[in-house]
């Protein structure tokens, strides 16, 4: 995970994913999600537990999500061949102006002594437009530097329920971001 | 039918009449003048083609010729359409001697067309009113004896076809009707021998054996006569008289007759009721003839029409005075609506009176027959009429189901009425009974079939487990609609309610049932003390779940699940309880630790688990909100606001890495090897 990983309260209006709020849009109880015992815990007590956990959920890390998009096409490929390309040496990359995607299921699992009773998944859905210049050295990429404000929108969703939404709009991602260990290609 | 009829007859045909005198003229004319001229006599042969046998046999011997019966006479078509001649030998103006025997041949009539409402000449009619009448219906009349024409008094005394077949009202024309003909014997008592004998003379009655009490006189006066007066007898019938001096007392008459004046004025009758002019032609000393029916518009039953006419004056011996009376013409209601049928026979002043349904595989609601025939003429007192209406018979859906009952009764335009349930031993859904029973005769939109279908009767659940009355109704293929909780004071969780009720009779489809299930309502116990909670829960009835912990002193219950006033099924459902710390902060952080010890070394007494131990922390946590809470296993169960309801609850949390793509996908420009970004 790189440094410049949002929180989804930061992502969204931390206001939206209030426990309250969320425990009220949750209060339905799911079909499907439960397992057979999950008579033990009622929904109701369930919900007042994943609510507050919604924002913790793992955060929305731009250089992976954007590397993997990336590495989905291919785009750095070339820049592998350490024949052409020294370990050593550092190839810049431009990247022109690109719209990623990405789709998300993260969940959370509710144990009850140790065994699990329910499972709530969230759709986690983001859409990112950026420009950047791009650091490639030994088959990794290790440093991203954005061009241009990066755009971002997206949403989040339970059951089909619209928990939280993101309209267009810059997403700070900083100058620089140097990836340490960088992302392999 | 005879070959040899008299010739000195009128023939009436198509208002046409031949005489025997007027006939002989011309052949007599004829044979004179062939005599004159030194000429064999000869006479030019008439056309008797078409021509009844009789009627040809009386045409040629007017013309001095001859002929006989061929020896084939086809049967009549009809009773009154006697066979005509089809040919002739020798042909019509042919030149043959006198006495020539013509040969004819003999084919059936054509069937003539009929004439309707020709009326029926009652007994006691006058015989000329009653042959005048029954020509202006063109039909060929013949009186026997034909001398009765000759008087006036003369009667009908039974009418009847020439083959003494009942008269029809609608025969064809030209039917040739014989009217019988007979004389009212006269009165004569306390009238003059010489005078008596003139009476019965001029009614065709001849004077027969005169028995005297007295010497003869010319004054002798009737006193008896045989027949009595007002007997029919035929024409020349002798009267046998009874006569007495000119001392002997005249005998009254029992009748007696309106003086004999040389000349009357006929009633105006038109407008009358029959009655009235049948009452007004008595009192003006004349005798009543036929009464005919005309269609009119004018009110039924009165006179429309008579003969002679109203003012008339007519000589002796007096005519009698036929009427003509306004009738109301029965419409033809045959295949029409019995809605409207019977409006058309309102509106022509009639009225039905009976309506019977037949089965007669047409449309039903139409009207197969009526019982007066169309046509008819009727007068007062209007006779209804009964009219036959077409129906269905009930098919049978006994044994079927209801859908097929349904499409059973559908196909003959009929539908189920309503349905009624009976538990038999039958399948489920079938019907039973039904009224109207099959066979029966109704016409169509009628208002439904009732029938009676084998059903199944609802189980009784009330007292049972739910789990039972799940059973009970899954046995019998119903299927439980909501399990619905009451406050009740009966066992928790088995049955209160139900709906449908116990022994509902039901039919498929079955609806879903209703179960109403006893529970108790979850008490309020938030604020509480622990040890307060459980008591309040254990009163209701409830069991409960808490932190083990919650028997220090300062815990308070901050929440409950479920929360008061909901309601529980479950025997064995339980409530979970919050326990609310935030007393802690008024504790200093040394007091914690030992409370917290205490409890942690007197749970690790009681149950013996060491491992709890690690479990259990106190975290304080730096800010202006300072908060403190027990965390289990890092997550927190407790912050002095959430509600802690299970220590055993743990949250997993599962990234996704996701599923990425990329729009356009070339968007490298450059790549400059040992460059700086």
């Amino acid at each position: 995970m790189s440094d410049v990983a949002v929180r989804l309260d930061e992502f969204f209006d931390s206001a939206d994913l209030a426990p309250s709020r969320l425990a009220a849009l949750m209060k339905t109880r799911p079909a499907g999600d439960a397992e057979p015992d999950a008579r033990g815990l009622p929904w109701s007590a369930a919900v007042q537990r994943i609510a507050p956990e919604v924002k913790n959920l793992p955060p929305i890390d731009v250089p992976e999500i954007a590397a993997a998009a990336w590495n989905n096409y291919h785009t750095f490929k070339p820049y592998t061949d350490p024949a052409k390309y020294p370990p050593e040496s550092t190839i810049p990359v431009r990247l022109l102006k690109h719209t990623i995607t990405s789709k998300h299921r993260p969940s959370i699992e509710v144990l009850l002594n140790e065994k699990r009773v329910w499972k709530i998944t969230f759709e986690l859905d983001l859409s990112l437009v950026l420009s950047a210049s791009v650091a490639v050295r030994a088959g990794k990429i290790v440093e991203i530097r954005p061009l241009d404000e990066c755009q971002a929108d997206g949403s989040l969703k339970w059951a089909g329920v619209l928990l939280a939404k993101r309209d267009t709009k810059p997403l700070k991602l900083g100058p620089v971001i140097s990836l340490k260990d960088g992302i392999a290609i | 039918m005879t070959g040899g009829a008299p010739c000195d007859t009128t023939i009436r045909a198509r208002h046409r009449r031949w005489s025997i005198a007027s006939a002989i003229t011309p052949v007599a004319i004829a044979l004179a003048a062939n005599a004159s001229l030194g000429q064999a006599p000869s006479v030019q042969v008439p056309s008797v083609v078409g021509q009844t046998f009789d009627q040809a046999v009386c045409i040629l011997q007017l013309h001095g010729l001859r002929t006989q019966k061929p020896p084939y006479v086809p049967p009549p078509i009809l009773i009154a359409n006697e066979p005509v001649v089809a040919s002739q030998v020798p042909p019509w103006r042919a030149q043959v001697p006198p006495g020539t025997l013509v040969q004819v041949r003999l084919r059936p009539a054509e069937r003539a067309p009929s004439v309707s409402a020709v009326p029926v000449i009652p007994s006691g009619a006058r015989l000329a009113a009653a042959r005048g009448l029954l020509e202006k219906y063109d039909m060929c009349v013949k009186v026997t004896p034909p001398q009765a024409l000759k008087f006036p008094q003369a009667v009908v005394v039974r009418e009847t076809l020439a083959d003494k077949s009942p008269v029809s009202r609608e025969i064809p024309r030209g039917t040739r009707i014989v009217l019988y003909a007979g004389i009212p014997v006269p009165s004569v008592v306390g009238q003059l021998l010489a005078g008596a004998e003139t009476i019965l003379q001029r009614a065709g009655l001849t004077v027969g054996p005169i028995a005297r009490t007295g010497p003869a006189s010319p004054s002798e006066t009737v006193t008896d006569q045989r027949p009595a007066s007002g007997t029919l007898v035929a024409i020349e019938t002798p009267v046998s008289l009874t006569v007495t001096g000119p001392t002997a007392p005249p005998h009254p008459s029992p009748n007696p007759r309106p003086p004999i004046v040389e000349r009357r004025t006929v009633p105006y009758l038109v407008g009358e009721s029959l009655d009235d002019a049948l009452r007004d032609i008595e009192t003006h000393g004349f005798a009543p003839g036929p009464v005919a029916r005309q269609a009119s518009n004018e009110t039924p039953g009165t006179v429309v029409d008579q003969t002679p006419s109203g003012g008339t004056e007519v000589l002796l011996p007096l005519p009698d005075v036929s009427l003509w009376v306004a009738a109301i013409e029965v419409p033809d209601v045959v295949g029409r609506p019995i809605g409207d049928a019977v409006a058309a026979l309102k509106g022509a002043g009639l009225s039905a009176r009976t309506i019977t349904l037949v089965a007669s595989g047409g449309s039903p609601g139409v009207v197969v027959s009526q019982s007066i025939p169309s046509g008819s003429l009727i007068v007062p007192p209007l006779e209804p009429v009964d009219l036959t209406e077409s129906a269905v018979a009930v098919p049978s859906v006994t044994e079927r189901t209801l859908e097929d009952a349904t499409r059973a009764l559908q196909a003959v335009g009929l539908k189920i009425g309503s349905v009624s349930l009976t538990h038999a031993p039958a399948p489920l859904g079938t019907v039973t009974r039904q009224t109207p029973a099959a066979g029966t005769l109704v016409v169509p939109p009628f208002p439904g079939i009732d029938v009676m279908a084998s059903a199944l009767p609802m189980p009784a659940l009330i007292g049972q487990s739910r789990e039972a009355a799940a059973k009970a109704l899954a046995d019998v293929g119903l299927e439980v609609g909501s399990w619905v909780p009451a406050a009740s004071v009966k066992q928790r969780g088995t049955v209160i309610d139900q709906d449908p009720a116990a022994d509902t009779l039901l039919s498929p489809p079955f609806p879903p049932v209703g179960v109403t299930i006893a529970a108790v309502h979850v008490p309020n116990v938030v604020g509480q003390s622990a040890a307060a909670a459980r008591q309040t829960l254990a009163s209701a009835g409830l069991n409960w779940r808490m932190p083990e912990w919650s028997g220090l002193p300062f815990v308070t219950v901050a929440g409950q699940d479920p929360p008061a006033g909901a309601l529980i099924t479950e025997a064995s459902a339980f409530v979970a309880l919050g326990l609310d710390f935030r007393t802690f902060r008024n504790l200093s952080a040394l007091s914690v630790l030992v409370l917290t010890a205490g409890v942690v070394a007197a749970r690790t007494v009681v149950r013996g688990r060491s491992s709890i131990r690690s479990q259990v922390e106190v975290r304080r946590q730096g800010g202006a909100a300072e908060e403190t809470g027990i965390y289990l296993d890092g997550i927190p169960v407790s912050n002095g606001h959430s509600l802690i309801v299970d220590p055993a609850v743990q949250l997993r949390l599962n990234p996704d890495p996701g599923i990425q793509s990329m729009a356009p996908t070339d968007v490298i420009v450059t790549g400059e090897e040992d460059g700086r970004v």
